[in-house]
């Protein structure tokens, strides 16, 4: 048994690495000013996982995804999705790449309509069939549809949730980096959310590197996770395992 | 728990010059500290130093210079208000060049009315536009950005003209003549008008700079920066935001009325033409440009408000051209400079200075590789 | 026809080329948060450009197109070059370097056209029109403008509502992080904003050049009160603007008509408190309920 499971983790390695790996990150590292808040972190994302990135404040979660996106400017190391590198390039173009970033706090433009929101979502891509990935959208989340004409600032915390996630995969993105969705949402609707996401993954092979202040909730729907600490990886694991390592979770995690 | 006997006025100054041993002993029994330590004093003291040496300096000086010194001291103390009430308290005003034609008229209007000396016209000149400060301070603490920016730009673009349509009290377009004190007599026969005004301008510099320096490190100045930078906050911790900002704006007035008030000194007019609204704009640009909310920054900028047109307009004229182009160009040239200084320090002068300053310092002691 | 009558009718002529300007101030704010004072300068110089090449026999309509072009291209080429320098500062100093801008532009078509008063000539008659025996307040040049105006908005109005590119823009001014995230390039969108701005006070110079002559300054005293048409509609709403406009240009005609033109400047400051003293925030702003 023994024997036949490592053969299946070298057989992973060496033959199915390009195919798993989406984002391959590298030593990246970012400042603000000369405060350092992410100290050579390595680490990947597969495709159709969840991968969540957990730790406590200021352990560099935020900016890990904002670096990731373009917000902030990586000082050091590589990042590369599908093979491609993005580590110094714009936020624009990295969101052309297929990289969509829902920031803290569902970042919604307010003043606009949920449809225009959504629609923004895909608005830089060409010879689009912009009306049936509304539709699709409008699908997955029945809610925004009666709304269609508000605008978002007259959602519920939830909605604009949903209108942000839902304004992500306009685009069909390869890569989903999430910020903390679960803030000031009902239980309910985070699950709600979340077993969404998980079936998209599966169906469509989409990654989602999910940031977490709720270690136990990211926990229980993540495939992988990575436990960041004042900017460094310090574990990266199944989240499975992670969940079992009581020594990590009450030294990191504090549960 | 006797910390609490050290002034809440002064701690923060004092704090970081003692070494901790006393410190502790601060904590323990009532600081004593020698009289020439406390900021009040210490600062009179450098000011009357000031003024003594300046008066010194200006007897040697032509009485072109002399007079070229006296122009530039009423813009120091307009900057000197709008510096506090922009850098320190954060609201933004384009109508301080009318809160100066409120203190001019004042002093013209008194001085043609009554035989006051000459101090108590000055007191009366920034008393009246204190008051009138307080009053628009009241309207000013109700808006926000540039909303309090235009409600002052418009008040810059109409006060001039109340001078022009009631003309016979506020003299229309020729204005209101001045008349300029001689020096008094115990200060010897050679002692030039020029002099004299130019020492009157030093003393209300003086007087304006430390009334500055203290306020800043005050109560009412920590309460003003916190407005300044987080309303909701300082509101939660009990300050009272509107009495902060009306006082601020007040203050700010009261300089910049003291300024208005010397301008019609040294020019012996007040007239419409002389507030306008580039007056208001300039005074800003000034500001920005000599580093604002600092205590020096207003010397820079008033300077450059006054000598970098005059400088212009040499460098134009003496390429010959006709009037008009020569007029035109240094106005541009005054123009394109504005735009260099900001892209090129954008914290103003006293910000290139102090980061210039640090930066020796901090090579000195090897903490600055090259 | 009553003076009252005439009075309004003029003031709703000056008020929509406050309006014009007005927009295209809020247009700016709303992208930057900077109050753009070099607008001014760029409506001027676009005019003198017109109005030279009139001189040369270029014919009206042309030439008109040709200011609005060129104050596009300015506009576009002072945001690229300076402004971006100074966007991300504080907002003061974006202010005084769009003052310089201002200053040297004046001071530029001092140089070129000299600083004396021209007359600019208008393709329309100034004239009020004549209905049986009285004049009306209104010239064919008012219609002009109104006509002038209500394209402008049109087009501004498709451009923002049932546009791609519009949706983009507007997305870049409320939001730019999050329209970067969506893959907006958002310093283009700034660019053409400023562009457009450019444009728009090409058209006002163009429509304002007849009544208050051309000369380096012209549109100085214009600005101002677009600037307070602008803050009483709520800096941030083009309709605001708008209306913002229209109050003014008719308090304004009113005040000089009944009172003497020279209580015009402080007549403005009055309006302006007491507008914002009822209403802080002026009449159409949204940032009220947005901050809920």
């Amino acid at each position: 048994m023994l024997l036949f499971d490592t053969f299946d983790y070298w057989f992973e390695v060496y033959f199915l690495q390009g195919e798993k790996k989406l984002l391959i990150v590298e030593g990246l590292s970012a400042s603000y000013g000369p405060v350092k808040a992410l100290r050579g972190v390595t680490m990947s994302v597969d495709r159709s996982k969840i991968t969540a990135v957990l730790g406590a404040n200021g352990a560099g979660k935020t900016t890990l995804l904002r670096t990731l996106s373009g917000l902030v400017k990586a000082i050091d190391g590589s990042a590369s999705i599908d093979g491609l590198h993005f580590e110094n390039k714009n936020p624009e173009d990295i969101a052309r790449m297929g990289i969509s970033h829902v920031p803290e706090g569902r970042g919604v433009v307010q003043e606009m309509t949920v449809d225009e929101n959504l629609r923004l979502g895909a608005i830089w891509k060409k010879d689009f069939d912009i009306k049936s990935k509304l539709n699709w959208v409008y699908e997955l989340f029945p809610p925004l549809l009666p709304r269609s004409a508000k605008a978002a600032f007259t959602l519920s915390g939830g909605e604009r949730q949903m209108l942000a996630v839902g304004r992500a995969l306009m685009s069909e993105p390869k890569a989903l980096l999430l910020d903390e969705p679960s803030l000031g949402l009902a239980p309910l609707v985070t699950a709600g959310i979340m077993s969404l996401l998980r079936k998209l993954c599966d169906d469509q092979g989409l990654a989602v590197l999910l940031v977490e202040q709720n270690a136990r909730s990211a926990l229980s729907v993540a495939d992988e996770a990575v436990v960041l600490s004042l900017g460094e990886v310090v574990v990266s694991d199944k989240a499975s395992a992670i969940k079992e390592d009581a020594a990590l979770r009450h030294h990191y995690l504090g549960f | 728990m006797e910390e609490s006997t050290i002034s809440g006025e002064s701690n923060e100054n004092l704090v970081s010059e003692i070494p901790p041993k006393q410190l502790d002993q601060a904590a323990s029994e009532k600081i004593k500290l020698p009289l020439w330590r406390l900021p009040l004093i210490r600062n009179c003291g450098i000011g009357i130093v000031a003024i003594a040496l300046f008066f010194v300096i200006s007897g040697h000086l032509s009485l072109y210079r002399n007079y070229q010194l006296a122009e530039v001291g009423p813009y120091i103390l307009a900057l000197l208000g709008l510096s506090l009430l922009v850098g320190q308290n954060g609201q933004i005003s384009i109508g301080h060049g009318a809160l100066m034609a409120i203190g001019a008229w004042t002093f013209a209007l008194f001085q043609l009315h009554t035989k006051l000396p000459l101090a108590v016209l000055l007191i009366l000149a920034t008393l009246v536009t204190f008051i009138f400060g307080s009053l628009l301070g009241l309207v000013a603490a109700r808006l926000r950005g540039p909303y309090l920016a235009g409600t002052t730009l418009a008040l810059a673009l109409g006060l001039p003209d109340i001078a022009t349509r009631y003309r016979s009290l506020f003299g229309g377009y020729q204005g209101l003549q001045i008349t300029q004190p001689s020096p008094p007599a115990f200060l010897g026969a050679t002692f030039s008008a020029q002099q004299y005004l130019a020492v009157i301008d030093m003393i209300c510099i003086v007087i304006g700079i430390i009334i500055f320096a203290n306020l800043i490190r005050s109560k009412t100045g920590r309460n003003m920066r916190a407005v300044r930078d987080d309303e909701i906050a300082s509101r939660i911790s009990g300050i009272s935001v509107q009495k902060t900002q009306v006082f601020a704006f007040a203050v700010s007035a009261g300089a910049a009325g003291l300024g208005g008030a010397l301008l019609a000194l040294v020019s012996s007019n007040v007239s419409p033409g002389a507030f306008t609204l580039t007056l208001s704009i300039s005074l800003l640009a000034g500001m920005v440009i000599g580093g604002t909310g600092t205590i020096a920054g207003p010397i820079w900028g008033a300077f450059i408000m006054v000598y970098v047109p005059q400088w212009a307009t040499t460098a134009t004229e003496k390429l010959n051209l006709n009037q008009g182009i020569a007029a035109n160009l240094s106005l541009g040239l005054y123009g394109v400079l504005l735009i260099v200084i900001i892209l090129l320090a954008p914290m103003g002068i006293q910000g290139l200075l102090r980061s210039g300053f640090s930066k020796v310092v901090l090579r000195r002691q090897g903490k600055l590789s090259k | 026809m009553s003076n009252l009558g005439n009075f309004v009718l003029i003031g709703l002529s000056n008020g929509l080329i406050y309006s014009v300007v007005a927009i295209c101030i809020v247009l700016i704010f709303r992208s930057t948060r900077v109050i753009n004072f070099s607008q001014a300068a760029l409506a001027m110089f676009s005019t003198y450009v017109a109005v030279s090449l009139i001189d040369r026999g270029v014919p009206y309509y042309l030439a008109f197109l040709i200011a609005v072009i060129f104050g596009f291209i300015a506009g576009a080429l002072i945001e690229r070059f300076l402004m971006r320098r100074v966007e991300s500062k504080s907002p003061l100093n974006a202010v005084i370097v769009a003052v310089g801008v201002l200053i040297t532009l004046e001071a530029m078509a001092g140089v070129i056209w000299g600083a004396t008063l021209r007359n600019f000539p208008s393709h329309f008659s100034l004239i009020g029109i004549k209905i049986g025996k009285s004049r009306l307040g209104i010239s064919p040049f008012d219609i002009f403008i109104l006509v002038v105006v209500l394209v402008l908005l049109g087009a501004l109005v498709f451009l923002f509502r049932y546009t791609k590119l519009g949706m983009m823009m507007r997305a870049s001014a409320f939001a730019p992080e999050v329209a970067r995230l969506l893959g907006v390039r958002v310093g283009r969108m700034l660019t053409l904003g400023w562009a457009l701005a450019g444009a728009g006070g090409a058209v006002a110079g163009m429509l304002a050049a007849p009544r208050v002559f051309l000369f380096p300054n012209n549109m100085d005293a214009v600005l101002v009160f677009a600037f307070t048409a602008a803050i009483i509609g709520g800096l941030d709403s083009p309709v605001g603007a708008l209306v913002g406009g229209l109050i003014m240009g008719v308090s304004l005609s009113l005040i000089g008509g009944y009172l003497g033109s020279d209580l015009e400047n402080p007549g403005a400051f009055l309006i302006l408190v007491v507008v914002l003293m009822a209403r802080p925030q002026g009449l159409f702003s949204s940032i009220s309920e947005r901050r809920v």
